[in-house]
């Protein structure tokens, strides 16, 4: 039986010419944006840049949403465009949302700890929030390692907290069966000097490549057709090829702690994590969680994530699955449909 | 020609002049990713249809993401070169023995280097032996490597015989089912794990290394090393971590004043 690659190849050069046509359209000006709903400046502190969003006209809810996302990669996957945009489906809800920008470290901001991230940084954006929305507590929306910080910050600071919601977060580390938990395990952080570099974002793309090389680097780029037959389709593809290739790098003491508190160590899911001096018991968490995961989440498997459930009181603790990988569980337009609305009933 | 080499050729033109144009970059890059992984399928199927090896399809030794020279600087690439080539020079001499062959040329002064400045160069060895070190582990996690592709090529066959109907799209879907079925069973092995973990030791203490002779050349030129560097972006660390500390106070305190003010009023 022949599969006859002559008319494969035949079928792929007319697709491909399409696509040449359709990308050599555009220019610097002209390429498709992310992060385009339209947001205000509130605070910055070194790279970092907390942002409101301009609210829609309808009416607003009380507490306001800060949405923390991870170091490693741009907070911008939110606001993808306007009919996968997490922040534009929270203002059509009506309420009133803050995100924080980590931005990009540079060498000077290599002993940047993960207590500056957690005590500091995002505990000086939380209060901004507070004063900024006239608000005495605010409803705090964590992302991957943006919900690994936010549980944190909830532990240490119950006080500023209403309600906190982590997305595809991860808890149990040892839970994490792939490529990157084996690897981490064979960095030596501690044979890491003082002089540690920055971990550059080139790094880390390499990295989560490697946890499907042949999905992220082959099968991506195999079918021009489903990208030159609908325009919607392209625009959607290069807005996250513009994403994944916009990697900050991360600061090294931060990022070393990480590796080793978390993926080594597994320190919060064994209550044995301290930032300075400072326990962090997830039980000491004093408001409702509601933990979304992803079904099909290679990065954080659901187990890794529902691990949650072991540390928060139950009459406190919610969780709801997402059909989905780690990024698709919330910005395909059907998983985050659903997402909107338990996320509404539920702080309500 | 073929129709369709001539209409490969009118693409492979038309690319050429686009990379020369103000397409934004990351658009020429997912342009070029498209190409060769058109290519990469077209070989692929062309295998299956003739029935050929399958197993380089799954090659991750070229892969980036494995490639942990990837960000290791030029001049310990050429070292690595260096002994490539010299692994290969031997192999020859010995077969030219072997088949009784002229030798004359294996004592070629012409293109040898009159001097041999990392010989005589005591903190070199120590690069030297890293850079042996990470052969040896480059080596090892390489065959690992390649024993994914055979895995894969394996499991592949055995997914295609399943098959009642055959077609493009299922060898695509088999062989990378096939490709991360095998990666997934391989690397959570003992022996890759272990592998891994050397190739890391071995790199940092090349890192460490570099670093050693780094500091101490640069100590001779009279410029800052790496110590004085660290103090300043301590310092300036903590200068900046004081000033957000303080400004949240006082701002916090003027609110509060405010509000007390305004209540006062």
């Amino acid at each position: 039986m022949s599969l006859s690659s002559q008319a494969y190849s035949t079928h792929w050069q007319a697709h491909f010419q399409l696509l040449i046509n359709q990308l050599s359209q555009f220019d610097e000006n002209s390429a498709p944006q992310l992060a385009s709903t339209p947001k205000n400046l509130i605070y910055s502190e070194n790279k970092l840049k907390l942002f409101c969003y301009e609210a829609l006209d309808i009416k607003q809810k009380e507490i306001p949403i800060l949405i923390t996302y991870a170091l490693v990669n741009r907070p911008d996957i939110v606001d993808l465009e306007p009919d996968r945009s997490l922040v534009l489906r929270l203002l059509e809800q009506g309420f009133t949302v803050y995100l924080i920008d980590w931005g990009y470290p540079d060498s000077s901001d290599c002993f940047t700890s993960l207590d500056n991230y957690i005590n500091g940084l995002l505990h000086r954006c939380v209060q901004r929030t507070k004063r900024h929305s006239n608000s005495q507590t605010i409803n705090l929306l964590g992302i991957c390692q943006g919900g690994v910080f936010s549980l944190c910050y909830a532990a240490l600071h119950p006080e500023s907290i209403n309600k906190l919601v982590t997305l595809v977060s991860p808890i149990d580390f040892e839970n994490t069966h792939n490529i990157l938990k084996s690897w981490s395990n064979g960095v030596l952080t501690n044979k890491l000097s003082e002089t540690s570099p920055n971990i550059t974002g080139q790094s880390i793309s390499l990295l989560f490549n490697s946890l499907k090389p042949f999905q992220l680097t082959h099968e991506k780029y195999r079918q021009p057709a489903t990208l030159s037959s609908k325009k919607e389709s392209l625009h959607t593809f290069l807005r996250m090829e513009q994403w994944l290739n916009d990697t900050p790098d991360l600061a090294a003491q931060a990022a070393n702690e990480f590796l080793q508190s978390f993926y080594q160590q597994n320190s919060l899911h064994k209550k044995s994590l301290f930032l300075k001096n400072k326990h962090v018991l997830l039980s000491d968490i004093k408001c409702p969680v509601l933990n979304f995961y992803a079904t099909k989440d290679h990065i954080v498997p659901p187990a890794a994530a529902q691990a949650l459930s072991q540390h928060i009181k139950a009459s406190l603790y919610q969780e709801a699955p997402l059909q989905g990988g780690h990024i698709g569980a919330f910005i395909s337009k059907k998983t985050q449909h659903q997402l909107i609305n338990q996320l509404n009933d539920w702080l309500e | 020609m073929s129709s369709s080499d001539s209409k490969a050729d009118n693409i492979l033109e038309q690319l050429n002049t686009l990379f020369s144009s103000n397409m934004p970059d990351e658009y020429k890059t997912i342009l070029q990713n498209f190409q060769q992984q058109g290519d990469f399928y077209s070989k692929l199927i062309q295998h299956v249809d003739n029935k050929e090896s399958l197993e380089s399809f799954w090659n991750l030794v070229n892969e980036k993401s494995f490639c942990p020279l990837e960000n290791m600087p030029d001049e310990y690439k050429t070292i690595l070169q260096n002994f490539q080539q010299q692994g290969d020079f031997y192999s020859k001499l010995i077969q030219h023995v072997d088949n009784k062959e002229s030798l004359e040329s294996f004592w070629n002064l012409a293109n040898e280097k009159s001097f041999c400045p990392l010989e005589n160069m005591p903190d070199l060895t120590l690069i030297i032996e890293c850079i042996k070190n990470l052969q040896s582990a480059l080596i090892k996690i390489t065959t690992l490597q390649v024993s994914v592709g055979q895995r894969a090529a394996s499991l592949f066959q055995e997914k295609q015989t399943l098959l009642d109907e055959h077609s493009i799209e299922k060898v695509c879907e088999h062989w990378l089912q096939a490709g991360e079925e095998a990666l997934t069973e391989i690397s959570q092995t003992d022996e890759y794990i272990h592998a891994q973990h050397q190739l890391f030791d071995v790199i940092k203490q090349l890192m460490q290394a570099q670093q050693h002779i780094s500091e101490k050349h640069l100590s001779y030129l009279g410029l800052p090393t790496q110590q004085p560097i660290t103090d300043l972006q301590k310092g300036l660390h903590q200068l900046r971590t004081e000033f957000a500390e303080y400004k949240e106070q006082t701002e916090a305190t003027i609110q509060q004043l405010t509000i007390s003010l305004e209540k006062l009023q």
